[in-house]
């Protein structure tokens, strides 16, 4: 007859401990992955809330913190996962802000979207060359550019906002160096947490 | 500037963790930031942001030259052609000059010369207005020449 304390210890070394906590080659797909995801996406939701509701002084710029969300879900698990996470952030963002499917959520699927795609191609085609920061830099840029390229139909009654590219393409690049540096503190955090060496 | 910390005491384990990565390359990038290609990276998108910059400050995409007179009808001019144009208004003759994409008025028949001394024209955010002899000249696109750049006296 087993002793009343015996069924405990599983569940404290199995899934409690740090060193045990499984691996992205383990998360490939399943249950783990898909709570992984739903983290990440409420997580992005509530930077990409918060950041709408601050006090901003140049209308229309914003850090882009969730974006810190997409692009450690890419490096952690791949394209796919990050796009699910970008997908549900666009979609509970818009619900909670009340712009679900207007002119403002088109602008921010064209970005993310744009975002999303370059920052894949930039981990499969110069994964090793970038950190998080030039990952992020891509991305930012590309989604200044996504977002310029629509709002001239979309907004502006068609006229052409492209005279407006080099000043939001600047500041992309610096709210692209804060998200990058912020992506990478929290992925070495991670992997100090996880127990692996850094590089 | 490498870490000096992590070379002594465990190169062993950072060595086997390289080895395992090149084995199976994982799908994050494990660089620490910046690395030469971030920082090649953003001189390079900070050069296109000059670049465009310069660009959108010399005119953007037109280059047609818009000149305007108070009786005859709008005339369009390409300015990466260099020529004199004479523009016959309720004084005279007044005679704007292109060169290399710049846009002057040479010479004008009034009498203030503030035309004259209005300088060269480079870009969409001016324009050159001869009050007296009532004549515009300014670069835009031809779809958008119509609206509020009509000449008030």
């Amino acid at each position: 007859m087993p002793s009343p304390t015996e069924p405990l210890p599983p569940p404290q070394s199995g899934t409690i401990a740090p060193v045990a906590t499984p691996g992205a080659a383990t998360l490939r797909r399943g249950t783990a992955l898909r709570t992984r995801i739903a983290l990440y996406a409420a997580a992005a939701t509530v930077l990409f809330v918060v950041e709408r509701a601050l006090p901003n002084p140049v209308p229309w710029v914003r850090l882009g913190l969730a974006n810190v969300v997409t692009l450690v879900a890419l490096l952690e698990h791949g394209a796919g996962p990050a796009a699910a996470v970008v997908a549900l952030r666009l979609l509970l963002g818009g619900f909670f802000t009340g712009g679900l499917f207007g002119p403002q959520f088109a602008l921010a699927v064209a970005g993310a979207t744009a975002s999303w795609f370059i920052m894949t191609a930039g981990v499969w085609f110069g994964g090793r060359y970038w950190s998080p920061l030039g990952l992020s830099l891509l991305g930012a840029s590309a989604h200044a550019v996504a977002q310029i390229a629509i709002a001239g139909p979309l907004v502006a009654g068609g006229a052409s906002l492209w005279a407006l590219l080099p000043l939001f393409l600047g500041l992309s690049i610096a709210t692209g160096i804060v998200t990058g540096l912020a992506a990478d503190a929290l992925l070495r955090r991670l992997d100090v947490a996880r127990g692996v060496p850094g590089p | 500037m490498r870490p000096s910390i992590s070379s002594s005491a465990a190169s062993t384990k950072v060595g086997a963790a390289v080895g395992a990565a090149n084995a199976a390359p994982p799908a994050r990038s494990r660089r620490r930031a910046p690395t030469p290609a971030d920082l090649l990276l953003l001189v390079l998108l900070l050069a296109a942001v000059a670049a465009l910059q310069a660009g959108v400050a010399r005119g953007g995409v037109s280059q047609d030259l818009l000149l305007r007179t108070a009786g005859g009808p709008d005339q369009w001019v390409d300015a990466r052609r260099d020529a004199d144009y004479n523009l016959t208004g309720p004084l005279g003759t007044t005679v704007v000059t292109v060169r290399d994409g710049d846009a002057w008025i040479a010479r004008a028949p009034c009498r203030n010369q503030v035309c004259v001394r209005m300088g060269h024209l480079h870009g969409t955010r001016r324009a050159l207005v001869c009050l007296p002899n009532r004549i515009l000249v300014r670069f835009a696109s031809k779809g958008q020449a119509e609206g509020p750049d009509a000449i008030a006296h």
